[in-house]
C-alpha cells in the first residue's frame, strides 16, 4: 500500500513514468481517495505553469537575440547578408 | 527522441542555412537556460554565445542520436559548470529533504498537509516573489526543472544535457518542485483565495 509520502516523492521526482504499472495504479488509487495528495499534485502543476510563464515572458528579447545571431553567423564565417 | 536524417547531414556538412535555422530556434531557449544557470543577462548571452560558436565549429561531430537542440543545450550547461568549477557554492539545499520529511508522520501520512497555490497563480502579483523563490534553489535544481517545464525537454534528455542519472535528476527535481511549493506556500500563497485573483 502506497503512502502520501511515497506517492509525492513518485510525483515530485517524476520517477513515477517509469515506475512499474502496479505501481502507477497504486499512485492512482491513493490519489482517487487522499484530497491532499491530489492538492499537492495539483500545487506542483500551477507552480510548473507560473514558472514556464515567468521565463517565457521575462527572457524575450528579439532584438538582442537578432543581434547574437549576426555575431555568431559574422563569427563562424555564416552566410553573407 | 532523434534528429531527421536529412537535418543531420546538413548539420555535419556545416549547410550556413540549416545552422541559421538551428541557431534562430534554439536561442531563446540557450538564453532562458543559461540565466536559469544562475548567470545575469549579459553573462548569460555570453555564454549562449560561445557554445554556439563551438557548435558551429563541432558540427561534423554530431551524430544525430539526440535532438540538437539537446546537444546545444548539454554544450551550454557544460560550459557555464565548467567556468563555475572553481568558485562553485552549492549551498545546503538537502535542507528542503528535511522539511519535506517533517509533513509525514512514521507511517508516511500528512501532518501538515500541503497548502500552497492551488489555483492559476496571477501573473504580476506571483512575479516578484516567485522569482525570489527561484533564486533561493541550488543553480542545478533551478536548471533541472526550467528544462522540464519551460524547454520541454524529455527527462531523457535532461540527463543527456545535465549529464546526470536518472535517479539523480530525480532527486534534483524533487528538491526543486518542493523547495518552490515550500517557499511559495510560506508566503501565503493558496492560503486564501486573494491571490488567485
Amino acid at each position: 500500500m502506497l503512502r502520501c509520502k511515497d506517492v509525492t516523492r513518485l510525483v515530485a521526482s517524476e520517477e513515477l513514468r517509469t515506475a512499474s504499472w502496479r505501481t502507477r495504479i497504486g499512485v492512482r488509487v491513493h490519489l482517487a481517495f487522499c484530497r491532499h495528495c491530489r492538492r499537492y499534485v495539483r500545487e506542483l502543476a500551477r507552480i510548473g505553469a507560473a514558472v514556464h510563464d515567468l521565463y517565457r515572458d521575462a527572457a524575450d528579447e528579439p532584438e538582442r537575440e537578432e543581434a547574437m545571431v549576426h555575431r555568431v553567423l559574422g563569427q563562424s564565417g555564416g552566410p553573407p547578408r | 527522441m532523434s534528429e531527421q536524417v536529412d537535418r543531420v547531414a546538413a548539420i555535419r556538412g556545416g549547410d550556413p542555412v540549416t545552422m541559421e535555422t538551428v541557431i534562430r530556434e534554439c536561442l531563446p531557449g540557450l538564453i532562458r537556460t543559461a540565466i536559469a544557470a544562475g548567470l545575469p543577462r549579459d553573462r548569460a548571452e555570453d555564454a549562449v554565445q560561445a557554445s554556439l560558436l563551438v557548435f558551429v565549429q563541432r558540427a561534423s561531430e554530431y551524430d544525430g542520436r539526440a535532438r540538437v537542440s539537446t546537444w546545444l543545450h548539454g554544450i551550454l550547461v557544460r560550459k557555464i559548470w565548467e567556468e563555475r568549477r572553481t568558485a562553485r557554492r552549492e549551498t545546503a539545499q538537502e535542507d528542503i529533504d528535511a522539511v519535506v520529511e517533517s509533513r509525514f508522520d512514521a507511517d508516511g501520512t500528512w501532518v501538515r498537509p500541503p497548502s500552497g497555490p492551488e489555483e492559476a497563480l496571477a501573473r504580476g502579483e506571483l512575479r516578484r516573489e516567485l522569482s525570489s523563490c527561484l533564486e533561493a534553489l541550488a543553480d542545478r535544481q533551478r536548471v533541472a526543472f526550467t528544462l522540464r517545464e519551460v524547454e520541454g525537454f524529455t527527462t531523457e534528455e535532461v540527463c543527456n544535457i545535465l549529464g546526470v542519472s536518472a535517479n539523480h535528476l530525480g532527486v534534483l527535481l524533487f528538491r526543486a518542485r518542493n523547495g518552490l511549493r515550500e517557499c511559495l506556500e510560506a508566503k501565503g500563497f493558496g492560503r486564501s483565495a486573494d491571490v488567485a485573483v
